[in-house]
């Protein structure tokens, strides 16, 4: 009787979901292939999105089940500092690097009022084992440093030493096979530990302040620049890094690919150009540029003309 | 939901085995990934393992890995291969491929290099050595190794005398370190002293150290002061599947430098006219009568051909020009019969891998180059076997054993006879001609059809009559086979951590023989009583090394290491051989001496030496920054009397890691600096095998025979000793982009080998006896520099350079004359304050315009014996010698250049040598004055005196005239600048993709030049003489061009 009665009740609970979901089956799919980084601020696109179009379901995977390319791929940037150009790319946000260490790293009390400037921090990630710093008594200082970089191919490892004109080979200290999530917890537990990491990454979404154990390493900027960094705070961060061009600071755009003859996809994007971009602050990225987001609505507008008139 | 865990509350084992698997699935995990280098390409072979842990593997062909692991992650992953940086790689995500990029390690004192009896890192090695490594060698087409290390080694001079092919170069390691004894190089190979490098492949080789200090050389003590060249062959590796090389190359060889040139045939006979026309007019006849002479005698009582045919009895008529309308019947040329475009093919197959205990190395190849010149060849066949084995952790042993087998064609090609190939086209000219003739210029053919050869018995005594070196090589027979066998064995005991004994026996044993055969029916067409002459001989030599060493490492701490070597050595030479000849060969065809009726010659003798030795070698070193090394050898040679038997050889050293110190650790620009320092005593014992004793000579006077003293003894007879001063520095800078080793050093030569002038009354002229000293001060040195290295494109260019100032500081007498030419005399003089090969000749003064004579100039010499001044004479016998500069060069080396693109690579290596003089011994042959009718003529004839043309170094032409036109004199002695393009090589790897897909690792396509190109501004000469400037009738160098492939998988 028990067993029964058990059969009952999982064929009620069978049949129950199966009409809920018959109820509200979507019409169609959407395949998105996105690096980690990025996926938080995906997926609120995509449940944002999906209430505004119910007939839509936006996945977040590499394949489509029938093992076709994904209706829109992420790119952060290309190995060799480029997009690559044979299919249609829109930018959709960006995101910037910024130099972390160890909050209890001994050399963050031998700097003096000036940071790293160009020159010594291409030395501390690129050139020299150990860092020099000019400290308060003028008196050049070596100090032991590990430098932790991502080496997988997604890594901003690759965006990073581009924008510094080298290339992520020429990396010092150690290397990471994974996620560039990663980096933040060899930091955290190697006192001596340098990393760049983005601004995602570095700052916690809820508390929107740095995550416990890191420390910014201060720049060479603006004494009022200067000042907004020092709060470790993400949305002055990202005000600071919209108003203002930094040049220590890479600040890079990412986006999407997608197939020519996928409307579907268009309409997306359309919406993360225009409605979406409000989210992007709150995820740790800034919005893409005003200059450029008219463009590029533009550029799809005009491509879903020529879809739909063939 | 009840009945549900009611249902796993009921099935445990169900529930532990579910728990359990999934466990398990997660503790072991597989990381997966491929290694490149920094140019995208696959490397296999790369060991990959999780730290602190057994977990390891090595890459695939495509440089791909996959390594299971139970540790949790993050782990941290290992790579390392030789030749690149070490990579650590923190793991955090099994299922994302970790992708490495391994950069070359460029860290040039890091690298380790052969020295002797062992092996050091350069950052702490105290002597000065050089190293070529296989890379470079491969890139040559080596079938000598004395010539392929020419303009590859700074200081290293490389002087190939022959360009026959089998014949290696002479080497000269930091000057001339002696007079009379041999200044040679101690060759080692594979730990056996004294063995022939020629016997084995250049495809074989590993590397090759030249030692070039005290330091480095003073371990071989009695046979080190000339340096040692040490040649290591290829091993396999441990842990490496068999890799297989196959490669081949075909090409053509040719003559690398241009003869000089001669007169045509009209211009010959035209000068022919007028040399006999002049000396008509010197006997006192009229212009007229003497023009008529000439006409009438040219052809008929002259030269005795007449190229133009019956048509022209008269060809040169009385104005002294050729005949309107005469036209040469054939167009001869002896130079081109006697050249041709030789083959040269080589083939070599090589095995090598290793197991985890054992590695190994096999080897086979052949060898045939044919020369330039007609009938000289060299072919060889080479085997080898390479195995060390790790038997236990304390027992490692090992073996190499070679094999080779080569015969070298080689004719007559080093004095003035008639026979000797290399110069006979210089002998006659080319209006005879090399076949038979009919007075129409058509060939006279034999009863079958065939062309005869033109031994031209009716030819004037001066073009060679009776002989055509062609013909009588047709039927003539020279050439020598060698054998030889190279065995050595090694093994290693250790008997605690850093202690073991290291002991080595080898042997290299070598036969060879010769067979000469010529008969004189070939030229004469008679078989006349006593023709014909055979000869064979034999010679056989058993060299055999046993050594055996303690070898002790002590490394406390990390701040202090001690190495220390200690023991005994045995080296133990035995020679015999024998030869005979016999000569009354009445039936053709049987080359063998017993074939012949007369008996002729029969030598046979014997020879022993003896080397017992001890030596000993200890090197500190401090933080591995600062390093002393000093060694000290005793040996105890049979060469010398027991009073005399025994050397002590020393040598102390220090080097200094200026890179490790804390000013210099953060200088970003300077990668490396090391500075070295050694100074040391070593011995030159090549003085023959008996020299302290006397000898006496077999004499043999109108069949009467006896004893005839020849030689007293010297029982304080002992070794050449060289004390060696060395000051060094090696630095490289600009991330390696600039790496440069320089050397000052001072080696003093001392108790040289002489002959001690005796009074005339001993009945002896001298004495042997340790009497002279010379040094060799100088600087050598080498600078690389990479102004382009990035992803796709590398170019490096390398210049190496040495110079050395030698200085005679004491001689037994106030002057020693040398260098002599066959009948021209003495060419040098040695006295203190010189060198060893300075020019001592007379000074050519031109031609007087009054008359055309010949004049030299001579000192002007007052009643009291004082020299006032200087005039000119036209009498040879009263000119003065002068010095006139040394043969030695102020500057010699090699620009070597390497560009690579992808799979192309383009390298050219030039050798130069700037400074010094040559006496070309060969030109004065064809510079007479028409008074050897017949002979080649040089072509500057054309420039000779006449009443018209006063201003001239070309005297007037005579029939009649002395030769001493020709005699040794400024005339002929030549600034021996040069530089030779040694080696153009442009190499092709095909792409990785497509090889692999053929199941093979790598194929390379190569063109390579040998000698291809010579900048030198004296026509005719082939610059590369012998080291002291003068040579004559010698086979000049030879081109090659070749095709090769070369496949592995």
């Amino acid at each position: 009787m028990k067993s029964f009665r058990f059969i009952q009740l999982a064929t009620v609970l069978l049949l129950f979901t199966t009409a809920i979901k018959a109820g509200t089956r979507p019409t169609e799919k959407l395949y998105i292939e996105s690096s980690r980084f990025a996926i938080p601020l995906i997926e609120k696109w995509a449940s944002e999105y999906e209430k505004a179009n119910p007939g839509i379901e936006i996945v977040l995977t590499g394949e489509k089940t029938s093992g076709e390319a994904a209706d829109l791929s992420l790119v952060s940037f290309g190995k060799d500092g480029t997009f690559p150009a044979s299919q249609p790319l829109f930018y959709t946000g960006r995101y910037a690097l910024l130099p972390v260490t160890n909050e209890e790293n001994p050399l963050l009390d031998a700097f003096n009022r000036k940071g790293l400037n160009s020159n010594r921090l291409k030395e501390l990630f690129f050139e020299k084992d150990g860092l020099e710093i000019d400290s308060e008594s003028a008196k050049e200082q070596k100090h032991d440093v590990i430098i932790y970089s991502g080496n997988n191919a997604n890594s901003f490892s690759a965006s990073f030493s581009a924008y510094f004109g080298h290339s992520p080979v020429e990396l010092k200290g150690k290397k990471i096979s994974g996620d560039d999530i990663f980096l933040i917890h060899a930091v955290q537990n190697d006192h001596v530990g340098v990393t760049f990491n983005n601004l995602s990454y570095l700052f916690d979404i809820e508390t929107r302040k740095l995550k416990e154990g890191l420390a910014l390493i201060p720049l060479d900027v603006r004494k009022e620049q200067r000042e907004v960094l020092k709060q470790a705070d993400m949305d002055q961060t990202i005000a600071l890094l919209e108003r203002e061009q930094i040049q220590l600071i890479p600040v890079l755009n990412f986006g999407f690919i997608y197939r020519n003859d996928n409307s579907q996809a268009q309409k997306f994007l359309t919406w993360i150009l225009s409605e979406g971009q409000q989210y992007n602050k709150t995820y740790g990225f800034l919005p893409v540029e005003d200059k450029i987001l008219a463009a590029q609505l533009k550029e799809i507008d005009n491509l879903a003309f020529t879809a739909s008139t063939n | 939901m009840t009945n549900i865990s009611h249902f796993f509350q009921n099935k445990p084992l169900f529930v532990s085995f579910l728990l359990f698997f999934s466990l398990s699935a997660i503790a072991q995990q597989t990381i997966r990934g491929t290694v490149v280098d920094r140019a995208k390409q696959p490397i296999p072979g790369v060991t990959v393992y999780v730290e602190s842990t057994a977990s390891g593997t090595i890459t695939d062909v495509n440089g791909a890995f996959s390594l299971a692991t139970e540790q949790p992650l993050p782990v941290i992953l290992t790579i390392t291969f030789l030749g690149f940086k070490t990579e650590e790689v923190y793991v955090y995500e099994a299922n994302v491929p970790v992708n490495i990029t391994l950069t070359e390690d460029v860290n040039y004192l890091d690298e380790v290099v052969v020295v002797g009896y062992g092996t050091a890192k350069k950052s702490r090695y105290t002597g000065s050595v050089a190293v070529v490594g296989a890379r470079a060698l491969e890139k040559l087409e080596i079938t000598s190794i004395g010539k392929a290390l020419q303009g590859t080694v700074p200081g290293l001079q490389s002087i190939a005398t022959a360009g026959q092919p089998g014949s290696d170069a002479s080497l000269f390691v930091r000057g001339i370190g002696s007079v009379n004894a041999s200044t040679a190089p101690l060759y080692v190979v594979d730990g056996i002293p004294g063995a022939n490098p020629n016997q084995i492949s250049g495809k074989d080789i590993q590397s090759i150290s030249i030692l070039k200090d005290a330091s480095a050389s003073a371990l071989y003590g009695s046979r080190g002061a000339n340096g040692v060249i040490v040649i290591t062959t290829k091993s396999g590796n441990l842990n490496a599947k068999p890799q297989v090389s196959l490669s081949a190359s075909v090409g053509f060889t040719g003559r690398a430098v241009k003869d000089y040139e001669y007169l045509s045939p009209n211009e010959y006979y035209e000068l022919q006219w007028e040399a006999i026309r002049n000396t008509r007019v010197d006997q006192g006849k009229t212009a007229a009568e003497a023009a008529q002479y000439a006409t009438d005698y040219l052809v008929d009582g002259a030269l005795k051909v007449n190229i133009y045919g019956p048509q022209y009895p008269k060809p040169v008529g009385t104005d002294g020009r050729l005949a309107s309308g005469a036209i040469p019947l054939w167009n001869d040329d002896w130079g081109k019969a006697i050249s041709r475009t030789g083959i040269r093919q080589q083939y070599d197959l090589s095995i090598a891998g290793g197991s985890a205990h054992t590695r190994y190395f096999f080897s086979g190849g052949y060898l045939n180059e044919e020369g330039w010149i007609r009938t000289s060849d060299f072919e060889r066949f080479n085997f080898r076997t390479n195995i060390q084995s790790k038997v236990n952790q304390w027992f490692d042993i090992g073996a190499n054993a070679s094999l080779s087998s080569s015969y070298q064609k080689a004719p007559s090609q080093s004095d003035s006879s008639q026979g000797n190939f290399a110069n006979f086209q210089r002998l006659i000219s080319n209006i005879y001609p090399v076949y038979e003739r009919n007075p129409d210029g058509s060939y006279a053919l034999d009863e079958n059809g065939n062309k005869k050869w033109d031994y031209g018995v009716w030819r004037p005594t001066t073009a060679a009559s009776g002989v055509n070196i062609l013909g009588n090589a047709e039927h003539a027979i020279s050439g020598s086979k060698t054998e030889a066998a190279l065995l050595s064995t090694n093994l290693n005991i250790t008997f605690l951590q850093g202690l073991l004994l290291r002991t080595t026996a080898s042997i290299d044993y070598r036969t060879g023989s010769s067979h000469a055969y010529s008969h004189s029916y070939y030229s004469t067409g008679v078989i006349s009583e006593g023709a014909g002459t055979a000869s064979r001989s034999a010679s056989r030599t058993l060299n055999y090394t046993v050594n055996s060493f303690i070898d002790y490492t002590f490394n406390p701490n990390k701040s202090h290491s001690l190495n220390l070597l200690a023991g005994p050595e045995v080296y133990v030479n035995n020679t015999s051989s024998l030869s005979g000849s016999r000569t009354g060969f009445q039936v053709l065809g049987k080359t063998e001496p017993s074939a012949g009726s007369t008996s002729g010659t029969f030598f046979g003798s014997s020879d022993n030496y003896r080397l017992a030795s001890w030596l000993s070698k200890v090197d500190y070193g401090y933080l591995d920054r600062y390093h002393l090394s000093a060694s000290f050898r005793r040996d105890g040679s049979s060469r010398f009397s027991k009073e005399s038997r025994w050397g002590n050889f020393w040598s102390v050293g220090t080097a200094w890691n200026l890179k490790k110190e804390d000013f210099l650790q953060d200088v970003r620009d300077i990668d490396n600096l090391n500075l070295r320092f050694s100074y040391g005593a070593q011995g030159n014992d090549n003085v023959g095998n008996y020299a302290y004793g006397g000898f006496y000579e077999i004499y043999n006077s109108l069949d009467l025979l006896g004893l005839l003293p020849s030689d007293l003894p010297t029982p304080n007879l002992k070794w050449e000793t060289n004390l060696n001063f060395n000051v060094g520095v090696d630095i490289s800078l600009f991330d390696n982009r600039l790496i440069a080793q320089l050397d000052l050093y001072n080696r003093q030569s001392k108790d040289l080998l002489f002959q001690r002038p005796l009074s005339p009354s001993t009945g002896y002229s001298g004495i042997n006896a340790n009497i002279g000293s010379l040094s060799n001060r100088g600087i050598d040195g080498q600078i690389t520099a990479t102004p382009v290295r990035n992803k796709y494109f590398n170019w490096d260019i390398t210049l190496n350079f040495g110079h050395y100032t030698n200085r005679i500081t004491k001689l037994p007498q106030e002057e020693i004359l040398t260098g002599s030419i066959g009948q021209y005399g003495n060419t040098k003089k040695m006295v203190e304050g010189g060198s060893v090969y300075d020019f001592y000749i007379k000074e050519w003064a031109g031609v007087n315009p009054e008359n055309g004579k010949a004049t030299w100039y001579k000192d002007v010499v007052d009643e009291s014996g004082n020299i006032t001044g200087r005039t000119t004479t036209e009498n040879q016998t009263e000119a003065t010698p002068y010095f006139q500069g040394s043969s030695l060069p102020d500057l010699y080396g090699g620009l070597n250049n390497n560009l690579s693109f992808k799979g192309l690579e383009l390298s050219f290596l030039l050798a130069y040598s700037i400074g010094g003089k040559i006496f070309d011994g060969d030109q004065p042959m064809i510079m007479h004055l028409g008074y050897a009718p017949g002979r080649n003529w040089s072509k500057e004839a054309i420039t000779r005196w006449t009443p018209e043309n006063r201003d001239t170094d070309f005297p007037r032409l005579s029939y009649v005239s002395d030769a001493w036109n020709t005699i040794p004199s400024t005339r002929f002695l030549y600034s021996a600048t040069y530089a030779r393009l040694k080696n153009l090589s442009l190499s092709y790897a095909l792409p990785q993709k497509l090889v692999a897909g053929w199941n093979l690792t790598d194929i390379r396509l190569s063109l390579t030049g040998e000698n291809i190109l010579t900048f030198y501004e004296h026509k005719g000469l082939d610059p590369e003489q012998t080291v002291s400037g003068s040579t004559f009738y010698r086979y000049p160098a030879q081109k090659s061009y070749t095709l090769g492939v070369n496949v592995s998988f």
